[in-house]
């Protein structure tokens, strides 16, 4: 399946579930998944922008891991030069959306894309348990 | 030595009003998560202190003569589920960000309202509560304000490493049937070690 078929859209929670990955990432995520109904995908992906699980469609993993990877660089650097210390967690709330990322240990980052008006409070905790798991899992 | 113990309300309360991390605190959180599966024993104590069977006794003694922990044949066991929640109250949980975490009973902007002006009373709070010896802050465990004609009761929890703020409509939500199991299921969920 490519972008085309999607009308260029990366990502279609609409569609139905498609995961990949290992068995106990993908319990994860979906256990936060079900946890907050927000939540319409949930990615793990390297530091290096490659996908390593995922709960939800995502027609081009390895380009919105991609993208997930060059935020976290751009914050990170952002951050390092404001002189704010590690970063924590990337939050970007839009019109159509809210996409949160955070690093799941040394290895990885959590992607969770989500509807506008999402309970943020859920999520955030829901991805720190997630991403705590994640990290003694790797 | 087969008795099982079952913790009482004081020692739940004990557990969830500090962030102190006191060794019977840590103990006392331990023995609320083993009680997800099943009643706590002695040898879950001995194996919590590495099979130190001295200070697992002299703990379980100690506890026993607070009043934290109690010795119990035949307690009705309840295991965690999400059903654990305050299902006829109305609730507010909410982080130390202002942000709801889960709600019942309250409009979405109400709740949004709430957490944010349930964090900023207790941030106040705890700045005019201050320990002369020590110099430290003192946090409140609780606090009591008029939200919307309600008389609403603002609960600071400390559940290991996870500390959040449940605000409640009842003032005798402490003592009702679903406080223990819902304290023991957020306790299972998400007090974790971070990575």
């Amino acid at each position: 399946m490519t972008e085309h078929d999607h009308n260029g859209k990366l990502i279609s929670p609409d569609a139905g579930l498609n995961t990949g990955g290992t068995e106990e990432m993908i319990n994860i995520l979906r256990d936060m998944n079900n946890e907050c109904r927000d939540i319409q995908l949930s990615m793990l992906s390297t530091n290096d922008g490659l996908t390593m699980a995922a709960v939800g469609t995502v027609m081009d993993p390895d380009q919105v891991g991609a993208m997930c990877s060059e935020l976290t660089t751009v914050c990170n650097k952002a951050a390092r030069q404001l002189e704010q210390g590690n970063l924590e967690q990337i939050i970007l709330r839009c019109s159509e959306g809210c996409l949160f990322l955070m690093p799941a240990g040394e290895y990885a980052i959590l992607a969770i894309m989500s509807v506008p008006d999402v309970n943020l409070g859920l999520l955030i905790i829901e991805a720190q348990r997630a991403a705590a798991l994640i990290g003694e899992a790797l | 030595m087969q008795a099982s113990y079952h913790i009482t309300q004081a020692g739940l309360l004990y557990a969830i009003a500090s962030v102190q991390a006191e060794e019977e605190r840590c103990f006392l959180l331990a023995f609320l998560k083993k009680n997800n599966t099943s009643p706590f024993s002695f040898s879950d104590a001995q194996a919590y202190y590495e099979q130190d069977t001295e200070i697992a006794f002299k703990q379980i003694c100690s506890l026993l003569e607070q009043g934290f922990i109690d010795i119990s044949d035949n307690v009705a066991h309840l295991p965690v589920t999400q059903e654990n929640r305050p299902l006829n109250s109305e609730y507010l949980l909410s982080d130390l960000n202002g942000l709801p975490i889960r709600y019942q009973g309250f409009e979405r902007t109400q709740a949004d309202q709430l957490a944010a002006i349930a964090n900023d009373y207790i941030r106040v709070s705890r700045r005019s509560l201050k320990n002369y010896e020590t110099g430290k802050l003192l946090s409140p465990v609780s606090l009591d304000i008029r939200f919307h004609d309600k008389d609403v009761c603002i609960l600071l929890l400390h559940l290991g490493n996870f500390s959040c703020l449940l605000t409640v409509t009842d003032p005798t939500s402490q003592q009702q049937n679903w406080f223990f199991p819902f304290i023991r299921s957020l306790c299972n969920r998400y007090d974790h070690d971070r990575a």
